[in-house]
C-alpha cells in the first residue's frame, strides 16, 4: 500500500475547498456535496488514520430513522448510553461510546476533529456525546449516529459527515425498511469508499422462515448493488430486556469485537478502508472537475458573448460611421448654407481677400454661431449613437446570457435586471473629448495652413467641424469613389479641406480622428462589459480545476 | 349540481387566461395548466358518483393489509419481502366502475357486489413511493394526481421519514381538503406511545402546513381504528364532493402558480408615455429640420413659379432644399435616436413584475424596425401632402408672362423703328403712337420689365409669408403623424397587451374561485 503523504492530502484538501460550484447547473448541488464529503472525509477520517495508523477503530451506527440503532448501540455496549424511542427522530447528539484508556485518542482532536465534544448530560446538535465504558475492548469506538432519512435534514448531514470517519459501517435496517431508496444510496457511496460494512436489519417479525426469506432478500439485494462482500446480520422483532436486546445482537457484537481483538483483522481493516478512501477520492473528485468544468465553461460561454457584443459596439459605430448619415440632411443643408457658400464665394473673389471676409460675416451673419451649433448638432448625435450601440450590446448580452445554463444566477448575483453601466455623463464626455481631439490634431498637423483657412473664415472649429463631416462620410479614405457614394456631405467636406490642406493631409488627418473616436468607443464598450463579467468571478476558473488535478496527482507520488 | 357547474366556470376561466397568456408570450413553467385541465375534463366525464380514494404510503407501511380491512375481504397481497405492490390495484365497492377505470389506467382489480356504506368507492392500493424500485414511484406519482383523496399510510417507523415529508406531504400542503393521513401498524408499540406518536405525528403534519388533518391511528392486526376510517370514507362517498374539492384544490394550486409566474403588468401611465415616446421619436424623425426644410423648399418653388422669367434660370442650378431629406432617410442617427427613445419607454414599464413586465417591455422595445419604418413613410408621406401649389402661382406666373411678352414687343418694336431708320433711312418717328410725349414701344418695353420686376417683388414678399405658414403647417402635419406612428406602433399595443393582463388577472381569480 502506498499511503499518500499528510502534505499532499493537505493541498487536495485545501484546493478543493478553493473549488467552488456556485453555477445551478445540472450535476453542482451533487458535486458540491461530493465535494463537501471528500473534503471532510480527508479531514475527518485519512489524516487523523495516517497520523496514527494504530489508533482505535471507529464503528459507526447508522440507518434509518426508527430501525433501532441507539437499541443495538445499547445492547452492543452492555448499559443504556442512547435512550431509545418511539417519536422519530430519535437520536439527538451522536453518542461515541469507547474504553476509558482511548480517551485520549476520541477526547483530543484524534477523529472528527472539527466537532465539539460533550460529556455528562446528553444535549442536542452537532457535539459528539462521549460516554467512557470499559464495558467494550480497548481500541474501539463505537458511535451511534443520528438517522440518514427523517424531516430533520441537519441529522442526515452529519450523519454522511460521521459515516466518513467510519472505520467500518454498521448499516441498520428493519424489516419494513430495507427496500428503502435512501439508504441504499448511502451503502451505494459506502462501497465505493470501500469501507468495511456490516449490515443488520432489525425488526423482523418472529415466524417460521421469516429471518431467513428476509435475509436472503437482502443478501441478494446487496449483490445486485455490489456488495456482496458485506457481513449481513439479522434480528428479530421482540425480545427486549430492560430495552435491550435478549441476544439478537451477540453475532454483530462478536464480529466487531472479532475485528478488534485479532490485530491482523483489524490491520486489513484499517488497510482497506484507508486504500478505499484514498482510491475513491479519484472517481468522486472526477466528478467534482467534471461539474467544475462545467461551470468553467458556462462562465466561458457567457464571457464570449460578452466579448462579442463589446467588438459588435464598437464595429456598429464603425459601420454607422462609415454610412455617411450621422449628420442628418437637414443639418448638413443648413451647414452648407453658410460655410460652403462662404468657401465658394472665396473662389470667386480670390483677390477680395479679407474683405470677403467681412462681407460673408455681415451677409451670412456670423458663421461662427452655425459651426458651433453643427458641433453641438455632431455631439449629441455621436452621443445618442454611441450610448445606443453600448447599451444595445450589453442588453443583448443579458438577454442571450439568460438563455445559458448559469446565466439567471450569475445577474441575480450581480443584482437585478441591468447590472451594468448605463450612465451618459462618460459618453457626453468620450464625444467632448474626441472634438476637442480632432481640433487639437488640426492644430498640430496642420501648422501654417491655418492661415489660409483663417483666410477662408472657417476657423479652427469649422475646419474641425468639416472634418468630422468627412469622417462620417468615409468608410476609410476619402476616395473620389466613396466620397461619391457617401453622398453631398463629403463631396462638400472634402472641397473645402483639400482646398485648404491638400488631399493626402485630409485623408491622414481622417483617418487619424476616425481611429481615435473608435477607440475611445471600443475603451468605453471595454469598460462597461468588464463591469458586467465581473459578476462572472464567482464562477470557476480553469486554474481553479488544475490546482485540484495537480494536488489528486500529487497523492499517488 | 352547483358545485360542479362553478368548478365547470373556473375550469374556463383557468384555460381562457392561459390563452390571453400564451397570446403575449408570457411562459408559466411550472404551473401544468394543460395537465390540471386535461386531468380535470377526464375526471369529470365520469361523474361524481364515485369517489376515488388512494392508499399511498411507504413501502411496508401496510397499505395493501389495510386495503384488505377496509374490503374485509383478502384482495390485496401483503408480503413479507420488500416492496411488495408493484402496481396498483382497485377494489370497487357495489356500483361498478369501469369507465373509471379506465380513466385511471388500473387494470387489476376487483369487484365487491356488495358496497354497504362504501357503496361507489373505488379504493386503490398504490405501489410504495419510496422503495429502491423507481418504477414504483412513477406510477404512485401519476395516480396520486388522479385520485380524489388521498389516504396517507405511515407507521410508527417511518412516519418521519424526509420522503413522505418533503416529497409529497409539504408539497400537497394546498390539498389539505382531500387528504387523511393514517398511522397504521400501532398494535407494534404500546397504548400511551400511540397517542404520543400521534401527536408527534400532527406536530410534523402541522410544520408541513397541514395542521388540519388528524391522523387516524389504525392496526390491522388489532382492527383499531379501521371503523373510524371506513366512517370517514363512507362520509366521503355520501357527500360525493371529493371529486370536485381534488379538482378544485388541483386548479386553486395551479392559478397561484401561474399569477406568481406572471406576475402583473402594472400600471403604466399610456397619456405620458405617448407624450414623452413622442417627443423623443419627433427628434428622430427631424420633425422640426424637415419643416424648416418645407418652408425652404415652398419659397424656392414660390419664387420660380413667379420670379421674374430671365432671372428664374439661374436658381434652377441651386438644389432644392428638400433633397436634403433624401440622405437622412434610414440614419443611422435617426434608428439610434428611435431606439433610445424606446428604451425610455420600456424603462417606465420597468416597475411592473415577472411574465408580463417582461411582455410589456418587449411589446415597447423591439419595435425599433418598425418605428423606424413608419417614422420614413409618415414623415415622406407628410411633406407630400404639405406640399401643394396654391392657385395664385399660376396667375401671377401669366401675368409675369404677360409682362415679358411687353417686354419683348416692346424691344423687337424698337429694334425694329431703330433698324428701319438706321438701313432703310426713313424717319418713322411720326409713325410711332406716342402717350404723352413717350413712344409706345418704349412705354411697352419699360412698363413690361418694371411690372415683372413689381411682380416679382410682391410674389417674393408673399412666398414668404407664404413660407412661413409652409413650415408651421408640416410641423403640425409632421408632428400628427409622428403621434399617430407612436400611438399605433407603441401605445396601443401595449395598452393591448396590459388590457390583456388585467383581463387575465381577473379570469385568474375567477379560476381560483373569487368572485
Amino acid at each position: 500500500m502506498t499511503a499518500p503523504t499528510v502534505e499532499a492530502l493537505l493541498a487536495l484538501r485545501d484546493a478543493l475547498v478553493a473549488l467552488d460550484l456556485p453555477l445551478p447547473l445540472a450535476d453542482a448541488g451533487e458535486a458540491a456535496v461530493t465535494r463537501d464529503e471528500a473534503v471532510a472525509q480527508v479531514e475527518d477520517y485519512l489524516l487523523p488514520r495516517l497520523a496514527n495508523v494504530d489508533a482505535p477503530l471507529l464503528a459507526v451506527l447508522g440507518g434509518s430513522t426508527g430501525s433501532g440503532k441507539s437499541t443495538l448501540t445499547n445492547s452492543l455496549v452492555g448499559v443504556e448510553v442512547s435512550e431509545a424511542g418511539v417519536l422519530r427522530p430519535t437520536t439527538r447528539s451522536p453518542v461515541l461510546v469507547h474504553h476509558p484508556d482511548d480517551r485520549a485518542w476520541f477526547a483530543g482532536d484524534g477523529v472528527l476533529p472539527d466537532l465539539p465534544r460533550q460529556t455528562g448530560e446528553r444535549g442536542s446538535g452537532r457535539a459528539l456525546h462521549l460516554v467512557a465504558t470499559d464495558r467494550i475492548p480497548a481500541g474501539l469506538g463505537i458511535l451511534d449516529s443520528p438517522d440518514i432519512d427523517s424531516v430533520e435534514v441537519a441529522n442526515h448531514e452529519l450523519a454522511a459527515k460521521l459515516l466518513g470517519a467510519a472505520d467500518l459501517w454498521v448499516f441498520v435496517t428493519t424489516a419494513a425498511r430495507y427496500a428503502d431508496a435512501v439508504p441504499w444510496a448511502y451503502l451505494a457511496r459506502a462501497r465505493e469508499r470501500g469501507a468495511a460494512i456490516g449490515v443488520v436489519v432489525n425488526r423482523i417479525p418472529v415466524g417460521a422462515d421469516n429471518l431467513a426469506t428476509v435475509l436472503a432478500d437482502v443478501r441478494r439485494m446487496l449483490g445486485e448493488q455490489g456488495l456482496a462482500d458485506a457481513r449481513l446480520f439479522g434480528i428479530e422483532e421482540g425480545g427486549l430486556v430492560d430495552g435491550r436486546m435478549d441476544g439478537g445482537h451477540l453475532q454483530v457484537k462478536g464480529w466487531i469485537d472479532g475485528l478488534v481483538a485479532d490485530a491482523d483483522a483489524r490491520a486489513v481493516v484499517v488497510r482497506r478502508t484507508v486504500q478505499g478512501a484514498v482510491d475513491s477520492l479519484w472517481p468522486r473528485i472526477g466528478r467534482v472537475m467534471a461539474a467544475a468544468r462545467l461551470q468553467v465553461e458556462a462562465a466561458e460561454a457567457m464571457r464570449e458573448v460578452s466579448l462579442a457584443q463589446q467588438e459588435a459596439a464598437q464595429r456598429t459605430v464603425a459601420e454607422q460611421l462609415g454610412s455617411g448619415v450621422l449628420l442628418r440632411g437637414e443639418v448638413v443643408e443648413r451647414f452648407r448654407e453658410q460655410v460652403g457658400t462662404a468657401a465658394w464665394m472665396d473662389r470667386l473673389q480670390q483677390t477680395v481677400g479679407r474683405v470677403r471676409d467681412r462681407i460673408a460675416r455681415a451677409l451670412f451673419g456670423g458663421g461662427d454661431g452655425e459651426v458651433e451649433a453643427v458641433r453641438g448638432q455632431l455631439r449629441s448625435n455621436l452621443v445618442g449613437l454611441v450610448d445606443d450601440a453600448v447599451t444595445g450590446s450589453l442588453e443583448r448580452t443579458v438577454a442571450a446570457w439568460r438563455q445559458l445554463p448559469g446565466g439567471d444566477e450569475v445577474l441575480a448575483s450581480a443584482g437585478g435586471s441591468r447590472p451594468y453601466a448605463t450612465d451618459l455623463a462618460p459618453v457626453e464626455d468620450l464625444v467632448a473629448r474626441w472634438q476637442d481631439g480632432v481640433v487639437e490634431l488640426i492644430r498640430t498637423r496642420a501648422g501654417g495652413k491655418l492661415t489660409v483657412a483663417r483666410g477662408l473664415s472657417l476657423g479652427i472649429n469649422g475646419i474641425g467641424v468639416t472634418l468630422m463631416m468627412g469622417i462620417f462620410a468615409s468608410t476609410g479614405g476619402l476616395t473620389g469613389g466613396e466620397v461619391a457614394v457617401a453622398g453631398g456631405t463629403a463631396a462638400f467636406s472634402q472641397t473645402v479641406l483639400s482646398a485648404v490642406f491638400g488631399e493626402q493631409a485630409i485623408r491622414d488627418l481622417a483617418r487619424t480622428a476616425r481611429e481615435d473616436l473608435l477607440e475611445r468607443v471600443a475603451a468605453l464598450a471595454r469598460e462597461r462589459h468588464e463591469g458586467l463579467r465581473a459578476a462572472l468571478d464567482l464562477a470557476p476558473t480553469a486554474a481553479d480545476i488544475d490546482a485540484v488535478e495537480a494536488a489528486l496527482e500529487g497523492l499517488s507520488r | 349540481m352547483n358545485g360542479l357547474d362553478s368548478l365547470r366556470a373556473r375550469l374556463t376561466a383557468l384555460r381562457d387566461a392561459a390563452t390571453l397568456l400564451a397570446t403575449h408570450g408570457v411562459a408559466v413553467e411550472g404551473a401544468d395548466v394543460e395537465g390540471v385541465l386535461a386531468r380535470a375534463e377526464g375526471r369529470l366525464r365520469h361523474g361524481t358518483d364515485h369517489t376515488v380514494v388512494a392508499l399511498a404510503g411507504s413501502t411496508g407501511s401496510g397499505k395493501s393489509s389495510l386495503l384488505n380491512a377496509l374490503a374485509e375481504a383478502d384482495v390485496a397481497r401483503s408480503g413479507l419481502t420488500r416492496p411488495t405492490t408493484a402496481i396498483a390495484q382497485a377494489v370497487t365497492f357495489g356500483r361498478p366502475a369501469e369507465g373509471l377505470l379506465g380513466h385511471l389506467e388500473v387494470s387489476r382489480s376487483h369487484h365487491l357486489a356488495e358496497g354497504g356504506v362504501l357503496d361507489g368507492l373505488v379504493l386503490l392500493d398504490l405501489p410504495d413511493f419510496d422503495s429502491v424500485a423507481s418504477a414504483h414511484r412513477a406510477e404512485a406519482d401519476r395516480l396520486i394526481r388522479l385520485v380524489d383523496l388521498m389516504v396517507w399510510v405511515t407507521d410508527p417507523q417511518k412516519y418521519a421519514d424526509e420522503a413522505l415529508h418533503a416529497g409529497y406531504l409539504r408539497p400537497l400542503a394546498s390539498h389539505a381538503e382531500v387528504m387523511q393521513v393514517v398511522l397504521n401498524k400501532v398494535d407494534t408499540i404500546d397504548a400511551a406511545q400511540v397517542a404520543a406518536c400521534v401527536a408527534d405525528l400532527s406536530r410534523l403534519l402541522a410544520e408541513d402546513g397541514l395542521e388540519q388533518l388528524d391522523p387516524i391511528a389504525t392496526s390491522t392486526v388489532t382492527g383499531d381504528g379501521v371503523d373510524e376510517l371506513r366512517g370517514v370514507l363512507a362520509a366521503e362517498v355520501t357527500a360525493r364532493a371529493a371529486a370536485v374539492e381534488r379538482i378544485g384544490a388541483d386548479l386553486t394550486a395551479a392559478t397561484q402558480r401561474v399569477r406568481s409566474v406572471a406576475g402583473v403588468a402594472g400600471t403604466v401611465d399610456l397619456a405620458t408615455l405617448q407624450q414623452t415616446t413622442a417627443g423623443g421619436l419627433a427628434d428622430a424623425a427631424g420633425v422640426g429640420d424637415t419643416a424648416v426644410l418645407v418652408g425652404a423648399q415652398y419659397q424656392r418653388d414660390a419664387v420660380l413659379a413667379v420670379g421674374w422669367p430671365p432671372l428664374r434660370i439661374l436658381r434652377r442650378w441651386r438644389r432644392p432644399p428638400l433633397e436634403a431629406r433624401r440622405t437622412s432617410s434610414g440614419s443611422a442617427v435617426a434608428r439610434s435616436q428611435v431606439s433610445r427613445a424606446l428604451r425610455a419607454a420600456g424603462e417606465q414599464v420597468e416597475g411592473a413584475g415577472d411574465g408580463w413586465g417582461a411582455a410589456a417591455r418587449s411589446a415597447v422595445r423591439d419595435r425599433a424596425d418598425a418605428v423606424v419604418e413608419a417614422l420614413d413613410t409618415q414623415t415622406t408621406r407628410g411633406v407630400q401632402a404639405v406640399r401643394t401649389a396654391p392657385r395664385w402661382w399660376t396667375a401671377a406666373r401669366r401675368l409675369q408672362q404677360l409682362w415679358l411678352l411687353a417686354l419683348l414687343l416692346g424691344v423687337v418694336w424698337l429694334v425694329g423703328v431703330a433698324l428701319a431708320e438706321a438701313l432703310l433711312l426713313v424717319d418713322l418717328r411720326q409713325l410711332v403712337p406716342r402717350w404723352r410725349g413717350i413712344a409706345a414701344p418704349t412705354l411697352l418695353a419699360a412698363g413690361g420689365l418694371l411690372l415683372g420686376l413689381l411682380t416679382a417683388l410682391v410674389g417674393r414678399w408673399l412666398a414668404a409669408v407664404g413660407a412661413r405658414r409652409r413650415a408651421a403647417r408640416a410641423r403640425e402635419e409632421l408632428t400628427r403623424r409622428v403621434a399617430d406612428v407612436v400611438a399605433t406602433q407603441v401605445i396601443d399595443p401595449l395598452g393591448t397587451l396590459l388590457a390583456d393582463a388585467r383581463e387575465a388577472a381577473a379570469l385568474l381569480d375567477r379560476a381560483e374561485g373569487r368572485p
